[in-house]
Formats: structure tokens, sequence, C-alpha cells
């Protein structure tokens, strides 16, 4: 078990670098330039002027080995310094994380507190009117932009109702935008409940307990639940990707104060240290999240064995 | 036979179940009728589809529904009709008065519980014990089904045994609550052949044990020969055949039953010139359930068949004390 733990860190390592560098190339892709972009705010700046802009920040160099040098880097603990404004882009990805992270994981939670249930219980009346409607609804969550359902929310819970502040910055503030995020995914996981929930329904094993006499309540919660979670499991850890994406979006549309706010301030002012940085965390927790999911397989199914 | 005379213990009279297909509504079985006596062992045979699985699982009510129904008929227990029970009273029936072992060890028991959880569960809930109690009853009980080292099985799962322990722990699982009635859908199809052996020796066993009535699905003759009292032989949905194991093997009336058993291998009958070394083999196939012929099932692929045979369908009939048959021709067989 140990082992394996640290021969997933080890690939989690190489996964990260990974992703540094295909970052790096496609920001290099991408049209626009940082120095333009910050110059072009003052007045007319001579050629000379950008030239010397650009070799102090290191740009005039080929992009392998910008990337090289971004790579060491890292390594030392440093993930540069913001083009714009020149903070340390550690410490305002680091001051803003737990803010995201706090958004997603009530997002995760809203998300599998209604889909689950709803999964299980559309599949529970598989073919019936019920889980026609489940399923229509969740159609229609997968299909609802999150920017639209934030500003819908927010119109009608902030600005018609007044029961929610717009922005305040405390915890009354993350509701909406949890529920806006959370109500998207929670769709997701309520179709992967009820096919997996389904699946498991037509297992033998669960003739045998039904056979045995048990009520119908305690086959589903006892023999269905927890062989049908392992595929719900799987799905969370990819919803959590999703989630993290999603968080860019909403956010912005909130005005929260995460790395997601960060993130679309950086991409448009071509703001390479922060993208590098933000996309970077944004990695960190993914990688770590599906080690996690991982683990919980070996505790679902007693056939998995970590070593 | 003297047990006519008995109150039978199951009795399923003219039993229909039909499965909504792609193709249309089709009749898997289609007016079985049957009794188990106390204690006895009936053998079900026939071909793979024939229904005799469905039989089975709609004594216990256990068919998937949807596609499945139980369209009509009745299934007496102990004089009541378990088609017509409460929820609450026929989970009181399954598994502790009449319980059921299936064909499959690898898929029947739940990979994600431990053996010792899915053996007691049964216990707790039927018989109100205690955990210590119904663990102390399910060792007990693998004991008897000739598991080693069973107070270290309860911890285990399904992976870690092989195909014949899990049959094992199924037979123990069905057996813990002392049914009256144990249906046996084709136990030892899955198995190695000296599992089988194995598995079926400790059926008898505990048979003669416990006084269980069996009701034994399968379409192995040669099992039929060494467990059944009776045998009912199945055909596209309908018995066609039923009698005392010695009356069927000896003198068969109906030709799909002499097809079967001209289908089996004899070592005495292969000659070294190897004339008769082939096997015998049926024609045709069974008819699907969506395109039923008129008249007899079997008449497209019997050698005895008539115009009365492809018309009309034959009334099951006592032919001789015991011994039933739904033959047109029966009497003219050689």
């Amino acid at each position: 078990m140990t082992n394996y733990i640290i021969r997933r860190f080890i690939v989690a390592v190489a996964i990260l670098f990974a992703s540094i560098i295909g970052v790096s190339l496609l920001i290099h892709v991408v049209p626009g330039d940082p120095v333009i972009m910050m110059i072009a705010q003052n007045s007319n700046p001579s050629p000379e002027q950008i030239e010397n802009m650009r070799k102090a920040l290191g740009l005039d160099r080929p992009v392998w080995e910008q990337t090289v040098i971004y790579l060491g880097k890292v390594l030392s603990g440093d993930l540069g310094r913001s083009i714009f404004g020149s903070q340390s882009v550690a410490m305002l990805l680091f001051d803003r994380l737990p803010n995201t992270l706090a958004l997603a994981a009530a997002a995760m939670v809203i998300a599998t507190g209604i889909g689950l249930p709803l999964g299980f219980f559309a599949a529970y009346r598989q073919g019936t009117w019920i889980d026609s409607v489940l399923m229509v609804g969740a159609v229609l969550g997968v299909s609802i932009p999150q920017f639209w359902l934030g500003l819908i929310l927010l119109l009608f819970f902030s600005l018609t109702l007044e029961w929610l502040p717009v922005a305040s910055g405390d915890y009354r503030s993350l509701l909406l935008p949890a529920v806006t995020l959370g109500v998207t995914y929670s769709a997701i996981i309520a179709r992967m409940t009820r096919s997996a929930m389904i699946e498991v329904f037509t297992e033998d094993f669960i003739r045998t307990a039904r056979a045995k006499g048990l009520p119908e309540a305690l086959v589903l919660r006892r023999h269905a639940l927890k062989p049908s979670l392992i595929a719900v499991v799987t799905i969370i850890a990819v919803v959590f990707g999703y989630l993290m994406g999603g968080a860019v979006v909403v956010e912005n549309v909130f005005a929260w104060n995460g790395i997601g706010r960060i993130a679309l301030e950086s991409i448009n002012r071509r703001d390479y240290p922060m993208i590098q940085g933000f996309i970077l965390v944004f990695a960190t927790v993914i990688v770590l999240i599906s080690i996690l999911i991982d683990l919980a397989y070996a505790w679902l199914d007693p056939r998995i064995t970590y070593r | 036979m003297a047990a006519d005379t008995v109150r039978p213990i199951l009795s399923i009279r003219d039993l229909r179940v039909t499965f909504q297909g792609g193709l249309g509504l089709a009749a898997a079985v289609d007016g079985v009728s049957c009794e188990l006596q106390r204690g006895e062992t009936l053998a079900v045979v026939g071909e793979s589809g024939c229904g005799k699985s469905v039989t089975a699982l709609s004594i216990l009510r256990l068919i998937p529904s949807p596609p499945g129904r139980i369209a009509g008929g009745a299934i007496e227990f102990d004089g009541r009709d378990l088609l017509a029970l409460a929820p609450e009273e026929l989970y009181a029936v399954r598994g502790n008065a009449i319980s059921m072992i299936f064909q499959e060890p690898m898929t029947s028991l739940n990979p994600v519980l431990s053996i010792g959880t899915q053996l007691t569960e049964g216990l707790i809930f039927h018989k109100r014990l205690g955990i210590r109690e119904a663990r102390e009853r399910t060792v007990e009980m693998l004991r008897l089904v000739q598991i080693p080292d069973p107070e270290a099985r309860l911890a285990q799962y399904a992976h870690q045994l092989s195909g014949g322990m899990r049959q094992r722990v199924m037979i123990a699982m069905a057996l813990a609550c002392e049914p009256r009635v144990l249906i046996a859908d084709e136990p030892t199809t899955a198995l190695d052949v000296t599992i089988q052996r194995q598995i079926l020796d400790l059926m008898v066993e505990l048979k003669e044990r416990l006084g269980t009535a069996i009701i034994l699905i399968t379409h192995d003759l040669g099992v039929v020969a060494e467990m059944a009292d009776r045998v009912a032989v199945m055909y596209a949905g309908k018995i066609i055949e039923q009698a005392p194991v010695d009356g069927l093997f000896d003198h068969p009336r109906h030709p799909y039953t002499r097809g079967l058993m001209a289908a089996l291998p004899r070592l005495d009958r292969l000659s070294a010139s190897g004339e008769e070394g082939r096997l015998n083999e049926m024609p045709g196939l069974v008819p699907s359930i969506y395109a039923m012929p008129p008249g007899c099932a079997f008449a497209p692929r019997c050698p005895f068949a008539t115009s009365q045979c492809h018309a009309e369908e034959p009334a099951f009939e006592e032919l001789s004390p015991g011994h039933y048959a739904a033959c047109w021709e029966a009497g003219r067989l050689p």
C-alpha cells in the first residue's frame, strides 16, 4: 500500500512536469504578447523599450529555454512573479486557493447530495414516469450554461427576493456559486448513478439476495449500493476536474475571490507566470483527487488491493 | 405412486409466464402443472430455453419484471398461493421455507460483502438470531458443507474462494434456515466434473439429513438418474412427460424424451468397429417462443409426427400409473 502511494506520487510529479511543458508550449502558440498588452496601456512605446522589456522578462529567449528555466524555478519552489503588478505568483495563488477549494468542495457536496439519491431513485423506478422526469431534468441540468444559471440565480435570490447578498465574501455568498456549479454536475452524477445501479440490478448476486428473503429496501441498501458506488466514485473524480474548470466561470459571475478570477484575468493579459501557476495548482489538485479516488476503490471493492 | 394420497408440499397449477420482447409477447412457460411431495427429489429436464429455469424462478417470484410477468396459474405451498402473497409474506417464505441455489456460483455471491455477512443475514432476518448466534450457526453450516477452516471463511470474500467452494457456500446459505423445499437450478453446470460429483453427493447427504424436498433443474440425464425420484421433461414451455425415474428411463413414452436419451453418449454401445461410435442427435431446433407451431410443439422435429400432430395439441395423459405424457402417438410408438 505504502509502495503504491509512493509510486503514484512519482507518477503525479511526472504528470505535473508534462503539464508545465504542455502549457508552456500552448501559451506561446496563442497570439498576443504580454509586453505589448502592458505597455499599450500607457503610451506609444518605442521598439527599443519593447525590446528591453522582453529581455528583462526573459521573453526574448527560445520557448524551450524559457520552459527549462521555469521548470528549474518550480523545482526550487519559485513560481515566479506576475508580469503585471509583480506580486509573487505563489503568494497570490495560495492566498486564493482556500476560496476555490471551499467553492469546489461545497459544489461537490451539493452535486453528490442531489445526484446520488436522484440517480438511485430513478434506477429504482426505472421505466416509470418518475424516471423519465428525473432524466429529462438531468439532461436540462447538464445543458444549462453555468454563466446563465449563475446570473438567473443571482437575479432571483439576491435582487428580487433579496435573500442573499450579491457579493459579500463570507459563507453566505458561497451558497449561490456552489449551487450553480453543483446543480450542473449533479445531473452528470445522477445519470451515472442511475446506469450503474441498473447494471447492478441485473447481477446474479442481487437475485441471490432477493432469493434469501431480504426486503427490497435492504437488497438495495446492502447489496446494490456499494457495488454501484464504484462507478459513481469514478465519475466523481472526472466531475471534480470539470468542476475546477467550471469554477473559473462561476467565480467570475459571482465575483468570488478564488483562483478562477485570477485565471481569466491572467489569460486575458497573457500573464505567462500567472497562467503557468494557476494551471499547475489546478493540475496538482486534480492529480491528488485521482489518487484519493484510487484509494477509495480499494476501500469499496475488496477485490482491489494495491501493492 | 403411494405418494399420490399425501398432500404435496408444493403444487404448481397451470403456470403461465410471458415475456415482452422486441418481437412481441411470448409465453416462456405455458400451462405447467406439477407437484412436489415431501422429501422428494423432482428433476426438471429439457434443452436450454425450454422454460425450466423460468418455472423455477417463478416459484419464488424472481422473474425479472419487466420484461417477464407471471400471467396466470397458481403455486400453492403450505395451503397458500405464493403468487398471491403480499411482499412481506413473500419475503418470509423466500430463503426460509423455500430457498434456491443457482447455476453460476461465480457471480451469485456479492463480490463486495464478506461471506460471513452474506451467510448470516438470512438467519438474522428470518430466525431473528443475534449476530453471534448467527455466526455460530453459519460456521456449523459451513462445516456441514465440508468447507475447511469455516471460522476463517467468514471474513473472506467470494473472489478468495474456488468455484466449488462458492457453490458450497451457496448451498450452506440456502439450507441455513432449514427450508422444506430447495430449488436447485443447474447447481453443477458451471463446475468441473470432479467437483460436480462432490456437490451432488453433498446434496444427497443433506437432503437425507434435513428431509428437504428438492426441485432439481438440469439438462444432465446422468444427474437425473442418480438423484431424482421423479422426472418432468419440458419442451417449449410445457411439461411433455412426467414419470418416476425408473419408469422414464426404462420406457420413455414421448418421442422427445427418447431423443434426449438417444443423444446420451453410451460407453457400452461403442463397438470396436466404431459403427455406433457417433453420437445420436435430434434433428432441428427448439421452436422460437415467438413463433410456436400449431399442434404439438415437437411435431416439426418428430420422426413419428402425423397430420393430427401438426394440427392439434395432444392432452397430457396418464399412460400407466404415475407416468404421464402428451403425445398422440404414445400408444403406437415402437
